[in-house]
């Protein structure tokens, strides 16, 4: 009986610890894979070729789907905003509405978790065969750093695509806003436009950016991160443990992505 | 005898609750073709990776030129790592990478040959392993074989000292398979490499290697040349060698 109360009480208690340990360990492990890849960014010489193939892959290729939801959501922006406004007689003010909530929010966020959809879950998929298919280790037996290869270009990549796709999803968005709330629901598009010119500071498209750039180094990593550490999944092996590093990947880095957003915001505010 | 190249004293391996290397001692000579024989599942591609270093031993030595290899400094490992070149078993190919990229990498990225010279290099090698033409193919559009011989350029490729082959004719029809092997023999004689290889090609490989080693249970039961295997007492190597009557279970 007393065993059996011992083992109740223990149970808990040993899961517990076990699961604080492996998350400690795995923080530590992101960490430092994390801080190689930005010191491989610098290391001589330059991967100029790799760097623009992903500039290409994260940022070109990306045009349209931010195009698409850039639009969309400034159009949907622009009918709620006018129904809300107009309720205390202020559908003047929409041009702010839609610009201040798209370049200080909506943009950065909904930017980096399109990419995540399209480029972060491509990353974590493509390096995660290469792990099981020992490429990664065919690399080491070249003398080719696998991250300094593999993570740091992508890195580079996405800090520099990051900001960009963020600007053409407000840019459009702010258009989509017009449409509807110009176009379709009436406001005067010089009204529209001054309030956009008037609202928005230097410090908003600033706070953007800032958030557009940590975006991406969140992104990147986390993407990187489970591909490149697939074959240490203790749920699966081979081409499940892909699906699963994929999967991880692109839930932790929408949740990453939303938890440091309001971290920010709540700095820069 | 001169001093071994490589030399593993006593060293264990294991994963979770399987032990795979159990006080493996094993001595690699320069300028010849060691294989290491052995049922499947015994160990030896773990085994080649410790000398290599991507795997490290959990107890034991592996020495190079007499040194330990794991106290060198880090940019002493990647100078000595640069002297060895490895083919694994399943090609590793990389498959986002053309033929000719995938042979031209370790050119590209651990020397500093002008595009020029590399693809001369790349070329030679696509044309000694009878495989010229299929440079601006994937690794996905190949078969079995070709892969296998991709692999090996990229191998070879480096002119590298120590070459670790890890069954390298495993899936190729028996012309290709001799082809394979007079290509490594035959390199082996003109650039004096050394080469350690995982085989199950018995007997074979016995022509081309001056030495072989048996792995069965963890250790080394036989290291010697093909004569003095051939002839050993030692029932296990002789169960492995003339299988005839031993039952699956053992294998």
């Amino acid at each position: 009986m007393t065993i059996t109360m011992l083992s109740l009480i223990e149970k808990p208690i040993r899961t517990t610890g076990q699961n604080t340990l492996a998350l400690v360990s795995i923080l530590g492990r992101a960490g430092v894979f994390f801080a190689r890849s930005v010191f491989f960014v610098f290391y001589l010489p330059f991967q100029w070729r790799r760097i623009l193939e992903q500039v290409y892959f994260i940022g070109a290729k990306s045009v349209t789907v931010i195009v698409l939801t850039g639009g969309f959501t400034g159009m949907v922006l622009g009918l709620q905003g006018y129904y809300t406004l107009s309720k205390f007689g202020s559908e003047g003010l929409l041009g702010s509405a839609v610009a201040l909530t798209l370049i200080k929010e909506l943009g950065p966020v909904l930017t980096a978790i399109m990419v995540i959809a399209r480029a972060g879950s491509a990353m974590a998929a493509e390096i995660g065969i290469m792990r099981i298919s020992e490429q990664i280790d065919a690399l080491k037996t070249m003398n080719i750093n696998p991250i300094r290869f593999l993570v740091s270009p992508r890195l580079l990549a996405g800090v520099l695509s990051f900001p960009l796709l963020t600007a053409l999803f407000d840019t459009v968005g702010i258009l989509g806003g017009y449409l509807t709330g110009s176009k379709l629901l009436g406001i005067n598009s010089g009204i529209y436009f001054f309030r956009v010119e008037a609202s928005v500071l230097m410090s908003d498209v600033r706070e953007g950016f800032i958030k557009s750039v940590i975006f991406a180094l969140v992104v990147i990593t986390v993407s990187c991160f489970h591909g490149y550490y697939t074959h240490m999944r203790k749920e699966g092996f081979g081409a499940k443990g892909v699906s699963l590093s994929t999967t991880t990947a692109v839930v932790q880095a929408c949740v990453i992505v939303l938890i440091v957003d309001y971290v920010i915001t709540s700095i820069l505010l | 005898m001169d001093q071994p190249l490589i030399q593993f004293e006593n060293v264990h391996k294991s994963y979770g609750e399987n032990r795979v290397l159990r006080g493996v001692d094993l001595s690699i000579y320069k300028g010849e073709i060691t294989t290491i024989i052995g049922k499947s599942g015994e160990g030896k591609s773990v085994l080649l990776k410790h000398i290599i270093g991507l795997v490290k031993p959990d107890s034991g030595n592996i020495l190079f030129d007499g040194k330990t290899l794991f106290s060198r400094k880090k940019d002493e490992r990647e100078l000595l790592r640069n002297r060895f070149s490895y083919m694994f078993q399943d090609s590793a190919l990389f498959d986002s990478m053309t033929v000719y990229d995938n042979i031209a990498l370790p050119l590209r990225e651990g020397t500093k040959m002008k595009p020029s010279e590399i693809s001369e290099c790349v070329a030679k090698r696509l044309e000694q392993l009878d495989i010229s033409g299929i440079d601006a193919k994937y690794p996905g559009q190949l078969s079995g074989g070709m892969k296998k011989r991709v692999a090996l350029a990229r191998a070879l490729v480096t002119d590298p000292e120590i070459v670790l082959f890890d069954e390298p004719t495993t899936g190729l029809d028996p012309i290709r398979k001799q082809a394979v092997h007079t290509m490594i023999s035959d390199y082996q004689k003109r650039f004096g490499f050394t080469g350690v290889m995982v085989s199950h090609e018995i007997p074979d490989v016995f022509s081309i290697s001056q030495r072989v080693a048996m792995l069965n249970e963890g250790k080394i039961v036989f290291q010697g040349n093909a004569d003095e295997l051939m002839a050993s007492g030692d029932p296990v190597v002789q169960g492995f060698i003339t299988p005839q009557g031993m039952d699956l279970k053992d294998f």
